[in-house]
């Protein structure tokens, strides 16, 4: 009975071999190719928070201020926008990979944000859009006081 | 012929440094003057851009270094290394390459040279 259970055992520890050298056979081939993102939504959004603001950040190369449309309503921050397909006259198509379909992606935000000192900027094809918390729900350092 | 202008030379370089490698996405168009490659390569400033033309190899490279203020909260994209190489056909006139580099967008143009432009013929009749 106890020589059984060894094999079994032995047998999930082969198994388990198999399973990381699969998944390390993929990581290297997906590390080596691929999108900025892999197969998600378009376009890549980040979000960091450093306290005072969140950061929102997406990826947009190619497209001028005025073809991306943000919007905050309430909590809900929407970015929209459609960049237009470069195709130049009186040439023949050999590969087309870039995306030009319309995006909208829609994000529900977790603190209340100042509308007023909202900020966005684009760079190198990255829009960045600052979004102020609001005072109420800004970080406060409380003080120890000694008795 | 022309397809093979886009084709693209699959070499796998070893990766010396952590860190992922992307391939850039691509349009390549073409008419009887030129080759025209527009690349998306987000994130890129200019002075991290190299454009590599030797022996009717193109080697696009870029870096993008992210500088993400604060902790994450969600993360969808990352620094990356951008890579991709192109095989081109003979009859790039090297001298007239021109490159432009605007919005993390390369437009490269590949002018052909006089040899490989075609030309009509004229049918005299007789």
């Amino acid at each position: 009975m106890f020589r059984r259970l060894n094999d079994i055992d032995r047998i999930f520890g082969t198994m388990d071999f198999f399973k990381n050298q699969m998944n390390r056979f993929f990581e290297d081939y997906e590390s080596g190719r691929g999108n900025l993102t892999q197969g998600g939504v378009w376009p890549p959004t980040n979000f960091y928070d450093d306290g005072e603001a969140i950061f929102v950040y997406c990826v947009l190369p190619g497209m001028n201020e005025n073809e991306v449309n943000i919007k905050l309503q309430n909590n809900l921050l929407t970015i929209k926008g459609e960049r237009k397909a470069t195709m130049p006259e009186g040439y023949a198509i050999l590969r087309q990979e870039r995306n030009v379909t319309p995006f909208s992606r829609s994000f529900t935000l977790p603190v209340e944000i100042d509308t007023e000192k909202t900020t966005a900027t684009l760079k190198n094809g990255i829009l960045t859009v600052k979004l102020v918390k609001a005072q109420a729900v800004k970080p406060k350092k409380i003080m120890v006081q000694a008795a | 012929m022309e397809q093979q202008t886009a084709k693209q030379a699959q070499d796998s370089p070893e990766i010396f440094k952590p860190g992922k490698t992307t391939a850039p996405d691509v349009d390549i168009f073409v008419n009887d003057d030129e080759i025209l490659l527009v690349a998306d390569l987000p994130g890129v400033a200019k002075d991290d851009l190299a454009i590599n033309l030797e022996n009717n190899v193109l080697t696009i490279e870029g870096v993008f270094t992210s500088d993400f203020a604060g902790t994450s909260q969600r993360r969808e994209f990352d620094s990356t290394d951008y890579r991709r190489v192109f095989t081109l056909p003979k009859g790039i006139d090297v001298e007239k390459t021109s490159a432009e580099f605007k919005q993390g967008v390369l437009t490269l143009h590949l002018p052909k040279s006089a040899a490989v432009k075609p030309c009509q013929i004229e049918v005299k009749g007789g």
